[in-house]
């Protein structure tokens, strides 16, 4: 596997080596075949967290919310906190899938599936939260506009309604992005699976794929179709959920570059979340030949431009607070998070988000797998401790001091956090096992594509 | 048994299970009609009943609301002297008390179950046990409870009559005798002066809580603020002196507040004697004589307190006769004389003040002192004790040993409203009956006689004072409502015209013609007494509860008051009565536990109070756990700092910690009767403080304010009055209307509107309390509030203005602002908080799904969240307290004032139903109604004349946050404090 | 190697994907249907009562005013069942001995309510008054149906709030003259609307769609 060694110093390619066709598809299938032990070990401990997480989300719905930490003033924390920060993961997926196949980067072949399979899992986790949030989740459909027996409609000035269609949405496109991307592997697994079984199921998933010339027209046509319309969903998306804060009066929350700022958020994190899956896959299967420097090189750029975004953001944010002149925001802004009850977490966000990535300005540090994931772990934690500081710092030093309060989770709440990270886990363990994770078409298509500029 | 504050606490887990019901269509129930339907009764109307809640012995006059026969809230009686329509917070949730399942329910004999006929077997008629020989009751002794009731003195005196030799002794823990003491010793007759504060232009409080302390605050509540609720700025206004050591809320109205120990307001209304007196009355400002006196120990003369003192005298000089000195209940008689004699120099004796002769049975004799039945114990000589009401075991000075001693008595009878601490050491125990179930009748401090009248049968079965009494007698029981009739029957002589005068008082809930005679004194006895002390000079004393206030023993001894003195550098220790849980006896109620400390905002327990400066010399941190050590007792409790208290003194509230079988009470806070010495009951020197630690746990201080400032942003104004007249407008600022992307309403009819004078409000907490018994809002126990949780919907903000170290406070009651462009409706997704065509912010809890983004983007935090299903929480017994107009919310919703809302339509329909329109002043919400004060004005906008409109004239007008734009339809009168113009910056 | 799949499989996978599609969509329009039936409602099920007491004897034979026994409908948030004693008044006289009476006579003489069960049901965070309603023009009859007919009383509306809110935001549909309040299967003279607008103005009726109207 690729060591401390860094990258090598002549031009970084998107596939190294000179496997065959041959050799690809059976490198990129071995994982579905294969009976290794690792994988029991993390899907258990991945099953363990996803109990976890059922137990926190049962015991929250039977008792009430109280069973959180929030109160007043504080009344969104950790759930809103996970659902943001899901959300944001949520993004990179469609991002690198959509816009960058519309900008036909070839890099993002090997490990958009990977980055696709990610955003599902994550939308789940994120569209999990803003139910269980609820007081009484059992009405949750009350939010949907439909013609009720109470002649009641839905708010539609409120941004929860919108929220809430703009999940499903996102979800559906990229549900069907990803599985239309599948169609061919599934039909290479299927010729290929041992046991009529296993190529009966992958069978009927390949919704019988023969590879014609006709269905390869067909598959592109639509393929770009939905890149088409899940592209302008990555910046809705996040915009619309932005306003969940953007459209209140709160100090912290009342902001105009709110939809920005939390899009240039979400890819950061996500990019983040896809490096950190990348990796150890690249190294425990032996990828680097698909999985090339390249790619790592490529993920880093983009992680550091985002992180470039989002500090940006941050410095306007804080600008127009002390700008604006208004007590509020200068104590919110100035006072408060900076020198607050929650200022380590607020300290912890600048490094993690600000300090930590300038290191992806050396191509050493960009092209090591090791220091990358370091970075990108780190990254992780400071995104969510930004969304935290944003609902909690922002709600517990509010107008009235009066009703200032402090915020403390309790272990239901440590429970849905991690639980959730056991949960999404868990469904990316069965993802490795069941489904080719790195597009196995396209990977030979790019060396098609590759060849003639090598042998040449 | 899972107790009630098991409960509280562990509400979580199971508790809220119910919840889940929120879509299930429920069964059918079923319908019970009467079978035979009182003629007055209107099934879903309610129903309004007179009747008085006796509290140490006097009585307040209260309207109680019965809903198809269950009491279910408690107004004031307007036609009562004591009350004039406000209802304070021990009435409003004296209510709860009714229904407290912690009540004792059987009559027992060592823990057997008994009848009340076997109780009348042992003590009545057929006696076994005959009291001494030949029945004279040698041996005999009754501790009651001080009581004005004229049933209650005819039958104690026929008790007297049949057993000569029986003892009498009347105890209360807070109540003190140095004001008839005083009066005693200066008129030669034991007297109570009733204060006229309309007339007073100038009012000194010597450590009187005259307006939230006493059987007659609610009065003096009400006539001092018509006296300062400013129509125009040029109105006049009266001005208000107070001293005292811990921040009371007559301490938080005061223009001038002169922050001192409690063992030097004597000193104090010593110098202001001297400074009076030698200023001849009506002196002009700052003559010479003013000069000298410099008050507080080796203290020089920049002390404050020479110029809070000359001030005082200077005006109380330039107001003679129009002004009033008070001495409080907690200070020795000595003070008190000093407070007569300088009202007698300035003449207010007559004008503000008036003597009548005292209203308790007994009172001003030995009887209303326990050291005669403690002497008599320690001598062996009571062989039956009868204990009725009270709890002296648990309120008896610590160095009676009173527990002790009562188990040494061969015979223990005890007759309350719960087994507490007392009923745990007596064999008898006879339930006893709350005042909402019993017929009686009691005197209000100025002497005027109303019936007590029961609003519901017998909830755990007992018995009244009167017919335990009457078991003595050896005659045969007669019910209650008979032996009040036939005892007013012969007290006005009967007559055709009895029927109706009788009808008549129950009605009005007050019988006219019993106010007591004006006695006419002159003030020369009192004038001549302090000279012949040496004026200025002498020893500051301790108070009393009448601890051997022996008639004869004079005033001399009074007190003990050496002990008191405060040994230079050392603490003072003092204790008060606890605005919540009073002296104990309310420590069983949710709301009152719950209820934050009006100053403090503490809630569930006691702490040591203590001025910022001392807490720094003791290193003592705010929260940490310390150890009182006082006169060989110690204490653990939290520290608290508390800004403008006292240095060097430590309060301490009384009531808590306590022992006996009330869930809700038990445990809570520290039993600072543990401290407590016979001599010096109020305050004494000699304390010692040590910090133990940082508080954990059951003794962390749970508050539902932290802060004490405002962060320097303009939320509760305050503004002198020579700074108002100079500039009326400083409100302009936070009024008027806002640019703003919402169209605006446009109303027809009703629209209504809420203006709270900052001025007048004394954060007693009346309003809080009220609010919580109309609107059905739950108590949420100590880890609730612990976690801020706490479900008021009308809570009082307390900021601390100006100088740290001489703080003014202002309190800022705080709810729903029903904002006309509210923040909160536009973010709800589904329609839950809307906008009401009258102007109301609704809140619809059916239709609310719990996003809670109401609550973070309403600024002013009003509104409050179903954590868990709290109506679990609730007994089946305290369900009948229930608003049946209210709904009970269920968990997962939000909740917050709706301006009594029920009211509103319910009058609403009224007028409709009547085919007339709606008055601008005919709806008054529970908050209004309750205060004391009338800090709180309701009505309609709609309406140019209602109250509400011409507030909405006043130039201190001005809206919390109006920068926001939410246009809130609840005012704020910006508070003035009248500074005298000397010291005025 | 033979072809995994039949020729068929492909229609079958066709019909499949769009089963599953209609499957869903049927399944929520059949849900909002089931909610407006009377199973769910309550409606049109007469209920069995602790007494054989038959509205159709009383109001169409006998003529007796609603208001005889629903005596506090006019004060009251409450219409009010009759106390035993107001049934007395006349069975005292009247079928004394009638064995259907049994029940009445015990409840009298034991002091013991009749168990009545609620045949219209509202929830508990609604606050229905009848007072206002027949104040102002909302016969019995709109609500309750020709109760006249009756032997059993049932419930008509589906006392669904979507209902409540038809007349609230239209009442002239509704509203006939107070003096007709209780008539049963009474016709307007006129156009309803019209006569409906005019009663507004003579009653000062108001369109009311507060939501605190009802829910407090």
């Amino acid at each position: 596997m690729v060591g401390w060694h860094g990258a090598p110093v002549e031009e970084l390619r998107e596939l190294e080596g000179h496997a065959t066709d041959e050799e690809l598809t059976e490198q990129l299938l071995a994982p579905l075949w294969s009976k290794s032990r690792w994988w029991r070990i993390c899907f258990a401990v991945s099953g363990a967290g996803t109990l976890l997480y059922l137990v926190a989300f049962t015991y929250t719905v039977v008792s009430g919310i109280g069973v959180w930490g929030n109160n007043i003033p504080v009344a969104w924390a950790y759930g809103i906190t996970n659902f943001v920060w899901w959300i944001g993961i949520g993004h990179a997926g469609t991002f690198i899938s959509a816009f960058l196949l519309l900008l036909q980067q070839r890099w993002r072949s090997s490990v958009n599936r990977v980055a696709e399979a990610m955003t599902i899992f994550a939308v789940i986790q994120a569209g999990l939260f803003p139910v269980l949030h609820l007081g009484r989740p059992w009405f949750a459909y009350w939010l949907i506009p439909y013609p009720a027996t109470m002649a009641v409609w839905p708010q539609f000035r409120s941004a929860l309604p919108w929220d809430f269609a703009a999940i499903s949405t996102y979800f559906t496109i990229s549900l069907l992005f990803w599985y239309v991307g599948l169609i061919p592997d599934l039909a290479t697994v299927r010729d290929r699976a041992p046991g009529r079984v296993r190529r009966v199921v992958y069978g009927i998933f390949a919704l019988g794929w023969r590879g014609a010339g006709a269905h390869w027209q067909r598959y592109r046509l639509v393929y770009g179709i939905l890149a088409g319309l899940a592209t302008p969903l990555v910046v809705s998306v996040h915009s619309i959920v932005s306003t969940d804060f953007a459209i209140t009066q709160l100090p912290g929350w009342h902001s105009t570059i709110f939809p920005p700022y939390f899009v240039a958020g979400a890819l950061y994190s996500g990019f983040a979340m896809v490096i950190m899956l990348v990796l150890p896959l690249r190294a425990v299967f032996r990828l680097s030949n698909v999985i090339t420097t390249r790619h790592l090189d490529s993920l880093g750029k983009m992680v550091l431009a985002m992180g470039w975004m989002v500090i940006y953001t941050y410095a306007i944010e804080t600008f127009f607070a002390w700008y604006s002149g208004d007590p509020f925001e200068v104590a919110q802004y100035l006072r408060a998070r900076p020198f607050g009850s929650y200022a380590l977490v607020f300290w912890g966000m600048v490094f993690c988000n600000c300090v930590v990535p300038q290191a992806l300005w050396s191509r050493r540090v960009r092209t090591s797998p090791v220091l990358l994931f370091v970075v990108a772990f780190l990254v992780q934690v400071g995104m969510w401790a930004e969304r935290f500081v944003i609902i909690v710092a922002s709600l517990y030093r509010d107008f009235l001091p009066s009703s200032w309060n402090l915020y403390a989770p309790t272990w239901v709440d440590w429970g849905l956090l991690l639980g959730s990270i056991g949960f999404f886990s868990f469904l990316f363990f069965l993802f490795l096992r069941y489904i080719p994770f790195v597009p196995i078409d396209e990977v030979k298509h790019l060396r098609a594509e590759l060849e003639p500029r090598r042998s040449g | 048994m899972v107790g009630r504050r098991d409960f509280l606490k562990m509400v979580g887990a199971g508790v809220a299970l119910a919840g889940v019901t929120g879509c299930v269509t429920e069964p059918r129930r079923s319908i019970l009609p009467y079978t035979m339907r009182p003629p007055e009764v209107t099934p879903g109307n309610p129903l309004y009943y007179a009747t008085t809640m006796p509290l140490d012995g006097y009585g307040i006059g209260l309207l109680v609301a019965s809903r198809e026969g269950r009491p279910t809230k408690v107004e004031g009686n307007p036609d009562h002297p004591a009350s004039l329509g406000a209802a304070g917070v021990y009435e409003q949730a004296s209510i709860l008390q009714l229904y407290d399942p912690n009540r004792a329910r059987q009559l027992t004999y060592q823990g057997g179950v008994r009848s009340v006929r076997d109780f009348v077997r042992a003590f009545g008629p057929q006696s076994t046990s005959a009291f001494g020989t030949p029945g004279n009751g040698e041996g005999l002794h009754l501790l009651l409870e001080p009581t004005s009731s004229p049933l209650t003195a005819s039958l104690i005196a026929r008790v007297r009559e049949a057993y000569p030799a029986a003892g009498f002794t009347f105890y209360s823990p807070l109540s003190s005798s140095s004001e008839l003491d005083a009066a005693r010793n200066v008129f030669g007759r034991p007297l109570q002066p009733v204060y006229d504060l309309r007339a007073a232009d100038i009012i000194v409080a010597l450590d009187a809580d005259l307006l939230d302390e006493g059987p007659f605050s609610l009065r003096y509540a009400r006539e001092f603020a018509d006296r300062r609720r400013l129509e125009e700025p040029s109105a006049g206004m009266n001005r208000l002196y107070v001293a005292e050591a811990g921040f009371t809320s007559t301490g938080v109205l005061a223009d001038h507040r002169l922050r001192v120990r409690s063992t030097e307001v004597a000193e104090v209304a010593a110098a202001l004697l001297e400074l009076v007196r030698g200023g001849s009355v009506g002196a002009t400002e700052g003559a010479a004589p003013m000069g000298g006196a410099v008050v507080g120990e080796g203290r020089g003369a920049q002390w404050r307190g020479n110029e809070w003192v000359r001030a005082a005298a200077r005006d109380l000089a330039a107001h003679a006769g129009r002004s009033l000195i008070m001495a409080g209940a907690r200070q020795p008689p000595r003070v008190h004389e000093l407070a007569i004699a300088l009202n007698a120099i300035l003449g207010n004796i007559g004008r503000t003040i008036r003597y009548i002769d005292p209203v308790l049975v007994d009172v001003g004799l030995p009887t209303h002192s326990p050291v005669p039945l403690v002497e008599a114990l320690r001598a062996g000589a009571v062989r039956t004790l009868v204990i009725v009401g009270g709890n002296p075991v648990y309120d008896m000075p610590a160095d009676f040993e009173f527990g002790e001693l009562l188990r040494r008595v061969p015979e223990r009878v005890y007759c309350g409203l719960y087994r507490n601490e007392t009923a745990a050491l007596c064999d008898w125990v006879v339930p006893a009956l709350h005042y909402l179930e019993s017929w009686g009748d009691v005197r209000a401090w100025d002497g005027t006689a109303s019936l007590i009248q029961p609003l519901i049968y017998p909830l755990y079965g007992g018995i009244t004072i009167d017919d335990l009494l009457k078991v003595f007698l050896l005659e045969a029981a007669t019910d209650a409502h008979q032996l009040l009739w036939e005892s007013w029957r012969e007290r006005t002589g009967g007559g055709d015209d009895f029927d109706e005068f009788w009808k008549d008082a129950l009605r009005r809930g007050v019988i006219p013609g019993t106010t007591s005679p004006e006695v006419a004194v002159t003030g020369e006895g009192a004038v001549v007494r302090v000279q012949s002390m040496g004026g200025a000079g002498g020893e500051p004393r301790a108070g009393s509860v009448g601890v051997d206030r022996v008639p004869e023993s004079g005033d001399q001894q009074g007190g003990g008051g050496e002990s008191a003195k405060l040994p230079r550098g050392g603490l003072v220790l003092s204790f008060r009565r606890d605005p919540k849980v009073y002296d104990g006896r309310f420590a069983n109620n949710g709301w009152l536990q719950e209820l934050p400390d009006p100053v403090t905002k503490q809630c569930w327990g006691n702490a040591a109070l203590l001025s910022p400066r001392t807490a720094a010399r003791l290193g003592v941190e705010d929260g940490d756990l310390v150890e009182l050590r006082y006169r060989g007792g110690k204490l653990r409790l939290p520290a608290l700092h508390l800004p403008g208290h006292a240095d060097d003194e430590v309060t301490v509230s009384l009531g808590y910690g306590r022992g006996g079988a009330e869930e809700v009470a038990r445990g809570v806070g520290a039993n600072a009767y543990l401290l407590r010495r016979a001599d010096a009951p109020w305050f004494g020197g000699g304390l010692e403080v040590a910090r133990v630690g940082e508080a954990r746990g059951e003794e962390r201080v749970v508050r539902t304010q932290e802060r004490w400032t405002q962060e320097g942003r303009p939320i509760a104004l305050v503004a002198t009055l020579a700074g108002y007249r100079a500039n009326p407008d400083f409100t302009h600022e936070h009024r008027g209307s806002q640019p703003s992307l919402f169209e605006r309403w446009n109303y027809s009819g009703e629209q209504w509107g809420m203006t709270i004078d900052l001025s007048v409000c004394t954060g007693c907490s009346a309003c809080v309390v009220a609010c919580q018994a109309e609107n059905n809002i739950p108590v949420v126990g100590r880890e609730g509030v612990a976690r801020g949780r706490e479900m008021h919907w009308l809570r009082i903000d307390r900021y601390v203005t100006g100088d740290v170290e001489e703080p003014r406070i202002v309190m800022q009651p705080m709810l729903c602002q029903h904002c006309e462009k509210a923040p909160c409706e536009y973010v709800c997704p589904v329609n839950a908080t809307v906008h009401s065509s009258d102007g109301l912010n609704e809140m619809i809890y059916n239709r609310c799904v719990g996003t809670r983004f109401c609550s973070n983007n309403c600024p002013y935090k009003v509104r409050r969240f179903n954590w868990f299903d709290y109506a679990v929480l609730r007994s089946p017994e305290e369900d009948l307290q229930l608003n049946p107009d209210v709904t009970v919310r269920a968990r997962g919703v939000m909740e917050k004032c709706t301006y009594c809302v029920q009211r509103i339509r319910r009058a609403g329909i009224r007028a409709r139903v009547e085919g007339r329109e709606l008055g601008g002043d005919e709806v008054v919400t529970a908050c209004q109604q309750a205060c004391p004060t009338r800090a709180i004005v309701f009505g309609s906008l709609g309406d140019p004349e209602s109250e509400v409109s011409r507030s909405r004239r006043q130039p201190r007008l001005y809206s919390v946050l109006h920068e926001l734009g939410t246009e809130p339809r609840t005012m704020y009168l910006a508070k003035i404090v009248n500074e005298a113009p000397a010291t005025a910056v | 190697m033979p072809a995994l799949f039949p020729r068929w499989s492909d229609t079958l996978l066709r019909v499949g994907i769009v089963g599953v599609l209609a499957a869903v969509l049927l399944a929520v329009g059949f849900a909002m249907a089931w909610v407006r039936t009377p199973q769910i409602t309550g409606q049109f099920s007469p209920l069995e009562q602790p007494v054989e007491f038959d509205h159709r004897h009383h109001v169409a034979d006998d003529g007796i005013d609603c208001r005889y026994c629903h005596d506090l409908v006019e004060r009251s948030p409450y219409a009010g069942v009759p106390p035993t004693e107001r049934c007395m008044n006349c069975h005292n006289q009247i079928w004394p001995d009638s064995p259907l009476l049994a029940p009445v006579w015990a409840s009298y003489f034991k002091n013991e309510p009749i168990v009545w069960r609620r045949v219209h049901q509202l929830p508990e965070f609604v606050y229905f008054d009848h007072s206002i309603h027949v104040n102002k023009g909302v016969g019995c009859e709109s609500c309750h149906g020709r109760v006249d007919r009756m032997a059993r009383v049932y419930q008509v509306a589906s006392l669904q709030m979507g209902w409540c809110l038809d007349c609230h935001r239209r009442p002239e549909r509704v509203l006939r003259p107070v003096e007709e309040i209780t008539t049963m299967g009474w016709v307007p003279s006129r156009p309803q609307e019209e006569l409906g607008r005019e009663l507004m103005e003579r009653y000062g009726v108001r369109r009311v769609t507060d939501c605190t109207a009802c829910h407090r």
